[in-house]
This record gives C-alpha cells, structure tokens and sequence, in this order.
C-alpha cells in the first residue's frame, strides 16, 4: 500500500527520535509487539493530524490495519520525500478557515483562536483552527471534520496520490 | 537492560557453579554484588546492614542454585532473595510500616498544578509554565549524577525500591513484580511517581540549556 | 478549549500518562490520541524527553567499585559452602 508519513528534520521519528533509512530499506516492527507498534503512516484523509517538519511518501506491506486516523503495518518503506511541502503555505489556510470561522461567530472566544493561530506553527495552526471549527459549529465532531478538510487541502496543494 | 528472557550466558553461569566453579561464582558476583547492596539499600537502614544482607543472600543463592529452574533470569531469581532477605531485616528492626503495604493512597500529581492553566482558562489544563528543554551534556555531569542519587534517596520505600530496580538496574516490569511482590499496575503507579519526582527535583538545576 | 474537544487531552492529562506511554501500556485509542497531542505541543514533547533523560540519568548512577577485600570474602564463603556440601 501506498501512504504518507511526517517525520522530524532528518528523516527521524517524532516520538521515538530513530531515524528513518533514506536509502529505502525495509524496516520491521518487533515481532510480538503490543498493538500500535507496527509502522504508523496516513492516507491521505488523514495528513493533517500529523503534521511534521517533512512528509514522505511510503510503502506499507506485511499485515496492515486501517484505524480512524492511521494506518499500521507490519513493515515499511520511505519512498520520497514531498519536497513541494509548504508549512507556511498550509498554515495560512488554517488562519484564513479561522478567520472566516470568526467572522461567522464573532465571539471573544472565536477572537482567542484567531490571535492564536495566526503566531503559531503549521502543526498548532491544524490544531486551532479544527478547535475553532468545533466552536464555530457547537459540535466536536467539527474538529474532525476540519482536519479532514485540511487533509483534502494538503492532498490537493502537493498533489498527492495514492495509487 | 535486562528482560525476563532467560540470558545464554547466565545459564552457563548458574550450570558451572551447580558443578562447584569458583571461576562462575566470582563471575557472578562481580556481576550482581554492588546491585544487590543497592538493592538491599532501599529496604534497610544503613549501608553496612545492606552489605550483610547482600552477602548473606549469597549464601541463599549457593543454596537454591540446585533447584533454579531458569523460569526467570538469575538477576530476578537473586534480586527476589535480596529483596525478601532485606525486608525480612527490616521488619527485624522495627521498622514502622511493613513495606508489603504497596498501595499509595493519596493522588500525587506528577507535575504541580500550577504550572498549568486553570480551569475555565481558554487553554484550561495546558501548560502556562513549561518546562524547558534540558542540554544532553548536562546530564553527564557527575553533579547530575550525585543529585539523581540524593534525589530518589528522598524518595517514598515503595516508589525508591521500584526505580531502583527499573531505571538503575534496568530490571524490568516483571522481575520488579517477582521481587517485590507487588501488581504490575502497583509497579506502574509506583514507577511514575519516583520519576516525576525525580524529574522535578533535576529539572531546576538542568534549567539553563547550554 | 478542552470542552470543545474533549476527547483530545489536555498537558496536564498527558504527563500523568506518560508512564503508561512509556511502557507501551495505553489503550490504543489513548496512546493515538496523546500522540496526536505530541505532534503540536512541544512543551510536552520537552517533557517526555525529560522523563527519558531522567531514565538514562538514573541508569549511569553506579556503585563504587568492587573492593578486592569484599571478593575475597564471597570467596571464603563460597569455599566454606563448598567445603561443606
């Protein structure tokens, strides 16, 4: 399967700090491991609730479990990285959705969010404007449907595939 | 660190010394001495009472060596009978509370409440005095190392007993029950709040990055 | 802001988890979830080094070496033990 995966500066997992192979080798979970140890990776409904310093695209192979927000395999490989990847870009998204969302419902609340987003980084900007839609729309399944928007924007603007 | 997993070598170890070889018994001590006085340490009240219990832990070792099964590593299996020795010495002492009372009662936060938003702040509940990232050098220093030492010397018996065993002995959770009779939950609870407390005694010193 | 998502934790519930995190013990949903948290908030991605840096710290705390005069004295019971089996 084809997917995406952030990783931190150098290829380097974000909770772990291993560094990824850049020449494309194999890397396998731990047989036995607990559930969710496997390779972690998105499609591209799920890009934004990963955000990171790069983007990769990816192999998946093995035994493969698709969740909510993730997918897990038994292995798997960079391919390349999405050099067209534009944090700034992506982040004044954010701030134009919760600007918008504010001029919907002028509230001080709606006001705290736009302060916020606006002096932020890509991955906290994703984060406050899916808050501010969850605000703007009373409902919190508007936070998961904000990031499934800025998933499609990311898809779009870097012209991803899964195929 | 070690696991559970029964270690080649050891078994090697434990089947020359079943035969009598003074070579594999020194080899051992070498190996486990100095953490079974530490471990001894965190039950009883002084230094040279915990080198008597470790030494004669030792000859409890010599005497089970026949019946070790190999079910758990020879660490555990030894740091099991330190444990129990040490305990046993401490409850000859009188010491007030019987360390078998494992359950912390109170909540005891990891972090001061204060260095959060309170509730009904816009970002209730995240941080509004964060911690700040510590330099990789610092932590070499040997005036790190005396403080970590001081720090879990002030530790709570129960939560000293288990970091001890996890993160300066790297036994893990497992063994940790085994030694110290105690549920992996117990363990969990117990380890948390010796490192949050360890944690939080470093962080003013490791404050400044370099 | 926790009210309108309440389902994502807030930095105070993250540092109460992150032993359980450590030691692979979350529930799935509570591991993603704080994971999720740790990709925007650096302040507990500091603190979760922390706690790491405070693993490896106590792990270099080591005992004064092993006297000669100690060995000699394990040995002399182990020969006693032996002697006497």
């Amino acid at each position: 399967m084809i997917a995406f995966k952030w990783l931190g500066r150098g290829a380097i997992a974000p909770f772990t700090g291993v560094r990824w192979p850049a020449d494309g080798r194999w890397v396998t979970a731990p047989a036995g491991a607990p559930e969710g140890s496997g390779v972690h990776a998105c499609r591209l409904a799920q890009l934004a609730w990963w955000v990171g310093e790069e983007l990769w695209r990816v192999e998946l192979d093995g035994r493969i479990v698709e969740r909510e927000t993730e997918v897990e395999a038994e292995r798997g490989r960079l391919l390349e990285p999405i050099t067209a990847w534009n944090p700034a870009a992506f982040a004044q998204a954010c701030v134009a959705r919760t600007i918008a969302f504010a001029s919907e419902v002028p509230t001080p609340e709606m006001a705290d969010y736009v302060a916020m987003v606006t002096v932020v980084d890509a991955p906290t900007a994703s984060f406050v404007s899916a808050v501010a839609a969850a605000a703007a729309r009373g409902t919190q399944k508007a936070f998961a449907e904000e990031r499934a928007l800025q998933s499609q924007w990311l898809a779009r603007a870097l012209d991803l595939r899964e195929a | 660190m070690s696991s559970a997993a029964v270690d080649q070598g050891e078994l090697e170890l434990v089947a020359s010394l079943r035969q009598g070889d003074e070579a594999a018994f020194v080899a051992l001590v070498q190996k486990c001495h100095p953490s079974m006085v530490r471990v001894a340490r965190v039950f009883v009240t002084s230094q040279a009472v915990a080198e008597e219990v470790a030494q004669e832990s030792w000859l409890a070792v010599l005497e089970g060596i026949a019946g070790f099964e190999g079910r758990s590593s020879v660490r555990s299996w030894i740091f099991s009978i330190v444990a129990n020795r040490a305990r046993t010495r401490a409850q000859r002492e009188g010491r007030s509370a019987p360390f078998s009372s494992f359950e912390e009662q109170e909540d005891e936060a990891a972090v001061d409440p204060d260095r959060f938003n309170p509730p009904g702040h816009r970002w209730a509940g995240h941080w509004c005095a964060p911690p700040e990232r510590w330099a990789d050098e610092q932590l070499l220093l040997q005036e790190t190392l005396q403080l970590t030492k001081k720090a879990m010397e002030t530790l709570p018996p129960a939560q000293r007993q288990v970091i001890e065993l996890r993160d300066v002995e790297g036994c893990s959770a497992e063994e940790v029950c085994e030694a110290l009779g105690v549920s992996d939950g117990n363990q969990r609870v117990l380890l948390h709040r010796a490192r949050s407390r360890v944690r939080a005694i470093l962080e003013p010193h490791l404050r400044r990055t370099a | 802001m926790s009210e309108r998502v309440p389902d994502q934790p807030t930095c105070r519930e993250v540092v109460e988890l992150i032993t359980d995190y450590l030691e692979a013990r979350l529930p799935l949903e509570a591991r993603t979830r704080l994971e999720q948290h740790l990709v925007f908030c650096d302040w507990c991605r500091v603190y979760l080094e922390q706690i790491r840096q405070t693993i490896r710290v106590a792990g270099a705390v080591s005992e004064e070496s092993f006297s000669p005069e100690k060995r000699e004295e394990l040995v002399r019971l182990f020969r006693d033990w032996k002697g006497k089996k």
